[in-house]
């Protein structure tokens, strides 16, 4: 999908609900949570790393 | 206006002012029970900078915070940060992009390197999550 243009999503939440229900929308599901807060997916995505970690 | 109102002195009932202290207190950075307004501290304070149990505030900090960036057991707003939080979390750190391009030029802007995936059609600006 690179290249594409669009609005940019949120893709934290408070809730894992509200993760777990925006997932699909970035084309997977579930969430994991980061801090505080949740992320979609239940899984990080591919790291796509231009530096050191 | 209240007079005084500075660390040590005695609460208050009312108290209107710049930074008063009491039991209600409405004004510049008011602390008390409750409170309005801006950087208010207090059990129930509405205002900017609020903090008390009970806020409705702008960078508000209490066990109930309503405002932007409030803090508290309770928070309703943008960038809350609480147990409990009602918010719209609008932080561009928050975002996923439809494309690397624009990840990057995100990332480029809020002073990280790199982007990583999030599912199969978002890229999100830096290396790593935010914490």
């Amino acid at each position: 999908m690179a290249g594409s243009h669009g609005k940019p999503k949120q893709a934290m939440f408070n809730t894992k609900a509200e993760a777990e229900a925006a997932a699909p929308g970035f084309g997977c599901k579930g969430a994991h949570q980061m801090g505080e807060m949740w992320m979609v997916c239940d899984k990080h995505g591919e790291m796509d790393h231009k530096g050191s970690h | 206006m209240s007079e005084g109102g500075h660390c040590g002195s005695k609460p208050k009932r009312i108290a209107i002012g710049v930074a008063p202290l009491g039991t209600i207190s409405i004004g510049i950075v008011p602390m008390g029970v409750i409170c309005i307004g801006i950087v208010p501290m207090g059990v129930v304070s509405i205002g900017v900078v609020a903090m008390g149990v009970i806020n409705a505030a702008v960078v508000g900090m209490g066990l109930v915070a309503v405002g932007v960036n409030t803090m508290g057991v309770i928070t309703a707003g943008p960038m809350s940060m609480g147990l409990i939080q009602i918010r719209s979390t609008t932080n561009p750190r928050y975002l996923a992009y439809p494309s690397r391009e624009e990840a990057e030029e995100q990332a480029r802007q809020l002073g990280c390197e790199g982007v990583h995936r999030m599912g199969d059609r978002y890229w999100m600006p830096c290396n790593e999550h935010p914490q």
